[in-house]
């Protein structure tokens, strides 16, 4: 089930005309929502700083419809005592590069939800940093990949915990679904830990429908197709969950 | 040791050195064109731009060649008084006559000792130094010879096709399984000293072996360098292990090449603890190049102050229905540095291929540090692919169950250390896994 939705769009407030930080002070919830590169001149955004003892729910989507290539450079400051839940949906674009950062410090929790769908002859590359700079912190990152036809994808996930930061538990798991007879995916998943005080994991998989399954829905009489459809339903339903924007919600599918 | 060497060279390394070596081991002229190429080769290669720091190795200061017999012996008493002393305390000896089937023995750069028992040689099989395999078997060694770890891999790869010395040829015929392990040792014995040991393995179709290795040096606060070369081939539905437990000393840059080529239907088992050195790169390689080919990769890195443990394992699925297991465990502690770097790759005509990859670590104190790096490529979708990692400390409820059981701190926390490298010293020889569990004991975890 969704949420009412009562998100807001996100308004910018930049210090100078180059600048395109955004900084949170309140407690919000906020889409990002990108159709077309017109719209991405004018708002892409670098750098978020979520002010102390804020809560935020936060989605990024870039649509379907976009079809140029999408490069995102951003660092997330996350400050102490901030709950953070975000979406971010890639589901348009061509060559895809996106370069995600966050900068945790204490107390934060944080749970961050990525997927995103590549066809045709797109590339993707996802190079996420999750750095831990002070105690008391959690994360949990998920990543949730599906490929068609003879797209590729790198996956470059990192946990980073700093020496200062103890009491950290955090966790990320990558997930391709390769479906075209082309597709190709990398995946590394990376730990640094520089404190003892830690817990810290990962876990990366190829997830597809084994043949034994197949064969038990085909008897069923749902086609291969079909059932590469239904299971994509679900990953995406899953990616949905919680997610407060109905109208949001419905674009995310295939 | 007071021991007189019968030839020591200049430090660093010549066209000149490559010529002598060649020469003073009386090799075919194929030898010596491969080792100069690899000398080119060598000189063309930088150092790796990943892993941990190597600008601090002055391979200019390293002695390349040093020789303490002329002769290697089939039996310990033929062996010199100081040399056999130093093998002794190893255990080496004692183990031979216990529970191996042909034993070596390299010290410095060449082969002191070599035995294979003879109920072993007369089904064919072949256990020699390297040198003396080179001259006996040329046609079997020179099909195989770094054909699979070629020199252009990597700097240190081209280092040890150009000056090579020492080290095993095993060979076992078809459908010969052999019970007893075989073991080779070698052992760096004076300072600032390069060792360059070559092992080549020929596990042929339905055969079975298993072969130990170990190393180790004294510590001098003078870099030595080891920089050996392990290669297997494991044929047609055969079965080959290969263990190792490397306790080099701290001042030793451990950077050593494995890998195997294993074909239809055939297995490798890698096992291995890695203890001592500087700074260790160790990533043993399969290459699954026969449809069904599996390979496992067990081990366990232990990094204390001023280490660098950088290990890990590669694995190419190049065919159908292969499959392979990783399990590594590494413990951290002083402000060492232990980290897992690995790949996975899944070549485009390899179908439903398997592969698990868990590796965990253990960091015993906030100056120490573990890194995960688990490279996973894959070209086929039919794949399946599970990696897991965990990294964190001993679990404080285990510490304080095991002290109201009456455990000391310090014993409790060597039984949970003990239990946490459990599933990889049950897979070494015993000598091997007590050795392990005793360097534990000793550096006080």
């Amino acid at each position: 089930m969704h949420r009412d939705t009562k998100a807001k769009k996100i308004t910018i407030q930049p210090s100078n005309n180059k600048s395109r930080t955004i900084n949170i002070k309140k407690n919000a919830q906020i889409v990002e929502w990108i159709t077309n590169k017109n719209q991405l001149n004018k708002k892409i955004i670098t750098k978020i700083k979520i002010a102390a003892n804020t809560k935020v729910d936060y989605i990024f989507l870039l649509d379907k419809k976009f079809n140029s290539d999408f490069i995102e450079n951003r660092i997330i400051e996350v400050e102490d005592n901030v709950k953070i839940n975000s979406w971010y949906c890639y589901l348009g674009g061509e060559k895809n590069q996106i370069n995600l950062n966050y900068k945790i410090k204490s107390n934060a929790k944080i749970k961050h939800k990525t997927i995103f769908l590549a066809k045709g002859n797109q590339e993707f590359v996802f190079n996420d940093n999750y750095e831990f700079l002070s105690p008391n912190s959690t994360g949990k990152f998920n990543i949730y990949g599906i490929l068609k036809n003879n797209a590729k994808s790198n996956n470059l996930a990192n946990i980073i915990v700093n020496e200062k930061a103890n009491k950290i538990k955090s966790r990320i798991n990558i997930k391709l679904h390769l479906l075209g007879n082309k597709t190709q995916g990398l995946m590394l998943p990376r730990l640094d830990i520089n404190n003892d005080d830690v817990q810290a994991g990962h876990s990366a998989s190829l997830a597809n429908i084994s043949q034994d399954e197949l064969f038990y829905m085909q008897t069923r009489g749902i086609s291969k197709t079909m059932a590469e459809k239904l299971m994509i339903d679900e990953i995406f339903s899953n990616f949905n969950k919680e997610l407060f924007s109905e109208k949001i919600a419905k674009h995310i599918k295939l | 040791m007071s021991l007189k060497y019968i030839y020591k060279s200049k430090q660093g390394v010549t066209e000149e050195l490559v010529r002598f070596i060649s020469h003073d081991k009386k090799e075919p002229k194929w030898m010596l064109e491969h080792r100069l190429n690899s000398l080119k080769i060598f000189k063309k290669l930088t150092l790796p731009k990943w892993g941990p720091n190597l600008s601090k190795l002055d391979l200019n200061k390293i002695n390349y060649y040093k020789k303490a017999v002329n002769k290697q012996a089939s039996d310990w008493s033929d062996v010199p008084a100081d040399i056999k002393k130093t093998f002794d305390a190893l255990g080496i000896p004692k183990a031979e006559q216990k529970s191996l089937a042909g034993t070596g023995a390299q010290y410095e750069s060449t082969a002191i000792y070599h035995n294979l028992k003879e109920e072993v040689r007369t089904q064919g099989v072949i256990f020699e130094d390297m040198d003396v395999a080179v001259k006996k078997y040329p046609d079997l060694v020179k099909k195989y010879f770094m054909r699979c770890v070629a020199p252009s891999l990597h700097k240190f790869a081209a280092l040890h096709g150009a000056v090579w010395s020492g080290g095993t040829f095993l060979y076992i015929p078809k459908g010969i399984k052999i019970d007893m392990p075989l073991q080779s040792y070698f052992r760096m014995n004076s300072r600032g000293m390069g060792q360059f040991e070559h092992t080549l393995i020929i596990a042929d179709a339905k055969s079975q072996a298993h072969y130990i290795e170990g190393c180790s040096a004294p510590r001098y606060k003078v870099d030595s360098l080891h920089a050996g070369c392990v290669e297997i081939f494991v044929q047609d539905n055969a079965k080959f292990r290969y263990s190792s437990v490397e306790n080099w000393s701290k001042d030793t840059y451990n950077l050593n090449t494995k890998r195997a080529i294993v074909e239809r239907d055939a297995s490798i088992e890698w096992v291995g603890g890695n203890f001592g050195s500087n700074i260790t790169m160790l990533y043993p390689c399969s290459i699954l190049r026969g449809q069904k080919a599996s390979a496992d990769h067990i081990g366990v890195a232990f990094a204390s102050h001023g280490q660098i443990q950088d290990t890990g394992a590669q694995i190419i699925h190049a065919a159908s229905e292969t499959k392979s297991n990783v399990l590594m465990k590494s413990i951290s502690q002083k402000g060492g540095e232990s980290n897992y770097r690995g790949l996975v790759e899944i070549l485009p005509k390899a179908k439903n291929t398997i592969s698990n990859i868990q590796c965990d670590a253990l960091i015993m104190d906030s100056k120490s540090i573990s890194k995960t790096i688990p490279l996973m490529k894959i070209k086929n979708k039919t794949t399946s692919i599970t990696h897991e990692a965990t990294a964190g400390k001993l679990n404080e409820d285990d510490i304080f169950y095991l002290r109201s059981r009456g455990l000391s701190k310090q014993d409790a926390i060597s039984t949970i250390v003990n239990g946490f490298i459990d599933p990889i010293t049950k897979e070494l020889p015993l000598e091997y896994a007590v050795e392990m569990n005793r360097l534990i004991s000793m550096n006080n975890l």
